[in-house]
């Protein structure tokens, strides 16, 4: 026996150093080696799993490939590439451990935590910070993951998908794990623009257009999904402004002294007034030129960002802001009323002309400025005119507003507010000409061009008939020929309407 | 002639003459005399022989009477005393002997009475009622002989005074005999002769007949029989109870036929042992029956025979029980039995609370019955006493384990299901509550399948294949990922499978042959009865129960499901419906799931013996797993799966019905507007091309078009809360025919909204917004891209007609577009179709390949390589700057034109308060122009730096 023993020394021996090997193997990496010798000793096992020293070797090795695969499953949670990838799961395909079903689960669930440690290690102190590195890591590391996916497993070849269990849709994962990460990263998107990001907004949108620009490529492409957030955060910011900008007001006119005079700087100013500047004379009236400055401000942010779908709800939210605007001064007048004298009243009566026959018609040509209604027109596919028609033009409505404080208004200026919005309507409708007959003539340069040079007359301080006329006289030649071909029917009858 | 008066009257001479005359007549006569006897001799003798004998006849007349005189004395004397034959004849010789005897006699008498109640009461102490109630029966004897000794010799009382007090200290024995006599009828542990022995003892003592005391016996035994159920037995377990009535029932069938039985036997067994008995202790002597002691002592020499020869008598003559009367009481009797035993035994089995128990009581009897080897004449005692046969366990018992048992299932599969309801009520309630208490596996599965739980990975998981894993008893939380089985489901279908299984465990004890009971198998192969000849009835028991008990729960299910679908139609808060969703939603995953999760339910329904569970578990699970054609259906079975999935397959119904209806409501909101402001909310970028075109005089014209490049943004929506919604619910484990419905009626859905607007658009009406080119356009593309989406090519009615609507709405759509613009904007607006389709592709992936020949090209082709527009928002096209009016600081406060830089990079904490360097600004002379031109430059500066920093590093990327 003892002869045997020693006969068969290294055998035994080798049999005997088996789990140590393995654990060796693991250990450093030599999954390969690892995958043969467990294999052996499931052989071993099925062979001879009475013996009991087989059985602790077995049960040492099956330890060592139980922390084989948890090593595997944990170099996916870290960042791989796709060879790596593709050589671990090759290990784990070889080990047998999953079903593909459960193999596509653990890679997408453990590249996924990978990814979310990554965005968890985002300071979230600035929200700015965080949604553009958040968009960033996003864009890398979720390009990586879908690509390192398609690479690994196959969802076109129908006869895998179909030749398993019909309960579980294999390809189906994959899309839902991708919806999945979208619809957090669009979740995050609009918890981040949520707070004030403030005049970056724009920025931030690029920057999420081509992170979508990236995931067409892998038929993701989720752009048509962040218009809507970004049109909810503009109208957000913006309204969160007007709001800040009535509270001012409201402050102003608690402390609004009607005969406190404020002209100093205004002499200066009057010199480069033009129709996009605001009048000098609101600079009398200490408040409204406060409120003025913040609405202006409130749209050079919209500015930078401002999508042409918003522009009815900017319309509205203004509009709103300034049934606010009308509340406040009805209560200024409830107020001081009884103490007025015949300087303030008279004083009180041009505060509410000012407010009514310059502040308002101004505000609604920076409106126009700003969602030019040609471009509004071209989008709906009808003319400015019948835009205005329709009443849906962006402006406000200036007769509605006025509504509530009619009473405080001076009776001759009913006259002059007329007289005022037929003008505006006026100016408008030339305007819209001017515009929907500068499109089809030259590329996205020229129109830049032509409205540019359109503010930069006007800053100039001619009168706005001469500009149009010029811009008419300029453009009308080419318009009519390039209208020749490409209207319909329909808009030749429309445009010859309007004219 | 006087001697006194002859000397008076005559003188002495006169009177010596007198004297010698006398004399001499003397003389004569005695001659004569002498002469006379001489001739009379013959005469004498013969008159003194006459004499002697008249002298002996009186004599024997004098003896006769005498005699007759002792004879009548003595015949009194034995009417007196009852059994005594004989009379005492010896007489003693002399008197003073007799005399000394008949003291002795008395006093042995006395000595017998004396000693008598000390062997009664050893008698009563071994139960030997007989015996005692013999001594009881001798003593009485002596008492009474005694009594009647006394009356002819008055000096006996005086003599033995204890004669009387001896007589009160036994008469009192013969009601405690006949107690103990009864007590011990009523005992089933008592033999035969005991019985016997008894029954013989009360006809003995209260001089009753068989069939009286037969009578009693049944009356004994009855109320013995009632007494086991009663609650005076509550510290003996119910199995005791149970067996020993029925050994009480069994042994009374038997003493029955061995006591009073006396018709004719076809069995060796002992019968009718009652009379032997009887007649034995009437015929045989005291001495001869070992009543009394041996002729050894003193006493027992001097006792009197009438003692010594005492037989107990019977008024009349013991008749047997007539066998008729016999089989009639018997009959009688088991029937009172049967109902004592139903209503008693029901009443404790009504205790029993594991049909194990029941097995175990069940299998104590049989041992009982096995082991009893009367038991082996059982048949032929029953039909010689009932005439009938009497299987105690069929007739007495069986129903009763079985209704106890039915009853213990039903509980059991009641309180599962009863269980399994309060469970998901509580789940249901949970998701109501939206507090953040639950996981949210059910609310979100895609939050839980996606994220990694410590459940996903087994131990032991790298040693077993997936193939035997996914098999085992736990297969590891990523394979219920895969087929979205939330943990509650799990566990919640776990716990009903333990259940089940527990009780069909329990069950297998009665059902089924336990290892150690097939072990003791009787050497004969006869058994007391069969154990197992109900199992069948059992086993459709527990697949009857079981079918109706799922049926209760998914009616209960249904009923919730109904109302939930009500508040779905009624409420129209969105989130409100979600969480109605979701708890649709469960119910049917957790409907679905019993059928595969619960395997039990499935060996229950289909009556898969337990037994075989053990080595077919696996087997089971597997099949189960894989494919249910493994095991053939049984139809049962079948038609539970089937009411199963029908009502999962009702949940999905009403998850795809709102979830259509509440897609398409939006999209109905956002097409038929009447507001051109909406258009304009949802107008979309559209591209602009240039195309170079050759009039008819040849001049190449180039001109710009635009033409849409993708769909509104209503679409998008639309197909995403779709997918995400889908995705919500475990997309990938819903069944492709319930999404393909889903998909269905969103797509008709969106069809018959555009059917409408363009209806609408035709109709004169003004109130809807007329359909001008450009929103045709945007239809057209909305709707091709729709088609290209959910392109539904499959066969079928359905979709033809789609198709048809489909292409009819396409046509009417571009007949509002200028059939010249048409065919320009047509091939541009292809391409941008196809560009769009596929790079949504994997976005809109849940709804896309449902069907095999959908459009999977994967996106990955045809990249056109051309740097394109990355935005697809149209945004304004100002430029311009707004000047802010030149405010000069109030002397309060002027937070207003504070730089516009800080304003937009930092929050504004709060604008109320004027901060520090609102104050300093204030107090600070500054040019408001300078400013002004600062801030903007300042602005300007920064936007354009981060505008033109973003697009170069991003045109890096989409040149990628």
């Amino acid at each position: 026996m003892n002869n045997l023993t020693l006969q068969r020394h290294t055998q035994l021996l080798e049999i005997l150093e088996m789990p140590q090997l393995m654990d060796t193997c693991v250990r450093n990496g030599y999954y390969e080696e690892a995958l043969e010798l467990a294999a052996h000793v499931k052989r071993l096992e099925k062979k001879h799993s009475n013996v009991p020293i087989i059985k602790t070797i077995v049960g040492e090795v099956r330890n060592s490939a139980q922390l084989m695969l948890n090593q595997l499953i944990q170099q996916l949670r870290g960042n791989v590439q796709l060879p790596a990838c593709l050589r671990v799961i090759g290990y784990l395909r070889r080990m047998d451990v999953f079903t593909e079903v459960e193999l596509r689960i653990k890679f997408l669930q453990a590249r996924d935590t990978w990814f979310q440690s990554i965005l968890d290690a985002i300071p979230t102190d600035d929200y700015y910070v965080h949604i553009t590195k958040t968009i960033e890591a996003s864009r890398v590391h979720l390009f990586d993951i879908i690509t390192q996916y398609r690479a690994i497993f196959s969802d076109d070849d129908p006869l895998i998908s179909t030749s398993k269990d019909d309960s579980v849709n294999e390809s189906a994962l994959f899309h839902g794990w991708v919806t999945h990460k979208i619809s957090q990263f669009l979740t995050t998107l609009e918890t981040d623009l949520q707070y004030e990001v403030g005049g970056r907004l724009d920025s931030i949108l690029g920057q999420c257009m081509y992170f979508g620009l990236s995931f067409s490529r892998v038929g993701a492409d989720f752009r048509g999904l962040l218009a809507p957030i970004f049109q909810r955060a503009t109208v957000c910011g913006f309204q969160k402004a007007l709001q800040e900008a009535n509270h001012r007001f409201e402050l102003d006119m608690r402390t609004y002294n009607l005969m406190t005079q404020t002209t100093t700087v205004g002499s200066s100013y009057t010199a480069q007034s033009g129709p996009l500047n605001p009048p000098s004379i609101l600079l009398d009236y200490y408040p409204l030129a406060v409120y003025c400055n913040q609405v202006l401000s409130a749209f050079n942010d919209l500015r930078l960002c401002a999508p042409i779908s918003v522009a009815c709800d900017i319309a509205q939210s203004l509009q709103a802001s300034l049934l606010q605007v009308n509340r406040i001064i009805l209560a200024f007048h409830r107020a001081e009323e009884t103490t007025f004298n015949k300087g303030e009243q008279e004083k009180f009566s041009k505060f509410c002309d000012v407010y009514s026959q310059t502040l308002l018609p101004y505000l609604n040509k920076c409106l126009q400025a700003l969602f030019p209604p040609q471009q509004l027109a071209q989008i709906t596919g009808l003319t400015v005119n019948e835009l205005t028609k329709s009443g849906n033009e962006v402006t406000i409505d200036i007769q509605e507003v006025l509504k509530p404080i009619k009473h405080l208004l001076p009776q001759r200026e009913d006259t002059t507010i007329q007289i005022q919005t037929d003008q505006s309507a006026s100016v408008l409708q030339t305007a819209d000409q001017s515009a929907s007959l500068t499109l089809p003539t030259g590329s996205d340069e020229s129109a830049v061009n032509q409205s540019e040079s359109v503010t930069s007359t006007e800053k100039d301080g001619e009168n706005s008939d001469a500009v149009k006329t010029e811009s008419e006289s300029n453009i009308e030649p080419t318009a009519d020929e390039g209208k020749v071909k490409f209207m319909t029917g329909n808009e030749l009858e429309e445009d010859s309407g309007i004219s | 002639m006087d001697t006194n008066i002859l000397f008076e009257k005559f003188t002495v001479d006169e009177v010596r003459a007198i004297e010698k005359k006398t004399r001499a007549d003397i003389e004569r006569k005695k001659e004569d005399l002498r002469t006379m006897v001489g001739e009379r001799y013959r005469d004498l003798i013969e008159a003194a022989d006459t004499i002697t004998e008249m002298k002996n006849s009186a004599h024997n007349v004098m003896q006769s009477i005498n005699r007759m005189e002792s004879l009548c004395k003595e015949l009194k004397q034995r009417h007196m005393v009852k059994g005594s034959l004989l009379y005492k004849r010896e007489k003693p010789d002399n008197s003073s002997r007799k005399h000394e005897l008949k003291f002795y006699g008395i006093a042995s008498q006395i000595k017998l009475l004396l000693d008598m109640p000390e062997k009664i009461w050893s008698a009563l102490d071994t139960s030997d009622y007989l015996t005692a109630a013999r001594h009881y029966l001798l003593s009485r004897h002596v008492h009474t002989s005694l009594q009647l000794d006394s009356q002819q010799s008055p000096d006996l009382l005086s003599m033995f005074p204890v004669l009387t007090r001896q007589w009160a200290a036994i008469s009192h024995f013969r009601s405690t005999i006949l107690q103990g006599c009864r007590s011990l009828l009523r005992d089933a542990q008592a033999d035969d002769q005991q019985i016997a022995d008894c029954l013989c003892t009360i006809i003995l003592l209260e001089d009753s007949t068989p069939r009286q005391v037969f009578n009693e016996f049944l009356l004994a035994r009855t109320s013995a029989v009632q007494q086991l159920f009663k609650s005076n037995q509550q510290t003996s377990s119910i199995k005791e109870q149970t067996t020993l009535v029925i050994h009480l029932i069994t042994t009374t069938i038997h003493q029955i036929y061995v006591v009073f039985f006396s018709g004719q036997s076809t069995v060796d067994a002992p019968c009718n042992l009652l009379l032997k008995i009887l007649t034995e202790v009437t015929s045989k002597k005291q001495q001869e029956t070992g009543l009394l002691e041996a002729h050894g002592t003193v006493s027992a020499k001097c006792l009197p025979r009438s003692v010594l020869e005492f037989m107990p008598s019977l008024r009349s003559h013991a008749v047997p029980v007539s066998l008729q009367q016999l089989q009639e009481n018997s009959q009688q009797w088991i029937n009172t039995c049967l109902k004592d035993v139903t209503s008693g035994l029901g009443k404790l089995l009504g205790f029993v609370n594991t049909v194990k128990r029941l097995a175990d009581i069940r299998d104590a009897l049989w041992e009982q019955l096995k082991q009893d080897h009367s038991m082996s004449l059982w048949g032929t005692v029953c039909s010689h006493v009932l005439n009938r046969s009497l299987s105690v366990w069929e007739d007495f018992l069986q129903d009763l384990f079985i209704d106890r048992a039915k009853a213990l299932i039903k509980y059991q599969l009641d309180t599962a299901t009863e269980m399994t309801k309060r469970h998901v009520t509580k789940v249901v309630m949970e998701i109501g509550s939206t507090s953040e208490s639950i996981s949210n596996g059910d609310t979100d599965l895609a939050e839980y399948i996606w994220h990694e739980s410590s459940g996903d990975i087994t131990q032991n998981m790298a040693w077993t294949t997936a193939a035997a894993r996914s098999t085992s008893d736990n297969p590891g939380g990523l394979i219920m990922k895969a087929k979205a089985y939330t943990p509650f489901i799990q566990s919640l279908c776990k716990n009903y499978d333990e259940k089940l299984s527990s009780m069909m465990e329990d069950v297998s004890y009665y059902t089924q042959k336990s290892e150690d009971s097939v072990t003791m198998e009787t050497p004969d192969g006869t058994e007391p009865f069969d154990r197992f000849s109900k199992a069948d009835d059992l086993t459709n028991h527990i697949q009857m129960t079981c079918s109706t008990c799922i049926k209760e729960l998914l009616d209960y299910l249904t009923e919730q499901i109904i109302l939930w679908e009500k508040s779905l139609s009624e409420i129209s808060d969105h989130s409100i419906n979600i969480i109605t969703q979701n708890k649709i939603l469960l119910v049917g995953r957790l409907s679905y799931s019993l059928c595969e999760m619960a395997p039990s339910l499935q060996q229950c329904i289909a009556a898969i013996p337990p037994g075989k569970k053990t080595e077919s578990l696996s087997y089971g699970k597997k099949s189960m797993k894989l494919s249910s054609s493994k095991i053939p259906d049984d139809p049962r079975w079948a038609e539970t799966k089937q009411r199963l999935v029908r009502c999962q397959s009702e949940c999905n119904r009403i998850w795809s019905n709102y979830l259509s209806d509440w897609v398409i409501r939006d999209l109905k909101q956002n097409l038929q507007t009447k507001k051109e402001s909406d258009i304009i909310t949802s107008c979309t970028r559209w591209d602009e091309v240039d195309i170079q075109e050759e009039t008819e005089d040849g001049k190449k014209i180039s001109s710009k078009i635009r033409v849409p490049m993708q769909a509104s943004w209503y679409i998008h929506s639309l197909l995403y809360k779709l997918c995400k919604e889908i995705n919500r619910v475990g997309g990938h484990a819903v069944h492709r025919s319930t999404l393909q419905n889903i998909v269905h009626k969103v797509s008709d859905g969106i069809v018959s909204c555009y059917e409408s607007v363009i209806q609408e658009s035709r109709s004169k009406n003004s109130t809807a917004i007329p359909l001008t080119q450009q929103r045709a356009l945007q239809m057209l593309f909305d709707m091709k891209y729709v088609i290209q989406v959910i392109p539904r090519k499959e066969e079928g009615k359905e979709n033809q007609r789609y198709n048809q609507r489909c292409k009819k709405i396409i046509d009417m759509l571009e007949e509002k577009v200028d059939p010249f613009d048409l065919d320009v904007f047509t091939p541009f607006m292809q391409s941008h179709l196809l560009k769009q389709g596929q790079r949504s592709a994997v976005l809109f992936g849940s709804i896309t390949c449902l069907d095999k020949l959908g459009l999977y090209s994967g996106g990955r082709s045809s990249q056109t390589g051309q740097s394109e527009q990355h935005n697809v928002l149209p945004l304004t096209q100002c430029t311009g700057r707004f000047t802010l009016l030149p405010i000069s600081s109030q002397p309060t406060r002027s937070s207003l034109p504070a730089p516009v830089l800080k304003q937009s990079l930092y929050k504004v904490t709060d604008s109320g308060m004027p901060s520090l360097t609102e104050k300093a600004a204030a107090v600070l002379p500054h040019s408001t122009s300078q400013k002004d031109v600062g801030s903007s430059f300042y602005n300007k500066l920064g936007s354009m730096s981060s505008m033109s920093d973003i697009s170069n590093w991003f045109s890096n990327i989409g040149n990628k």
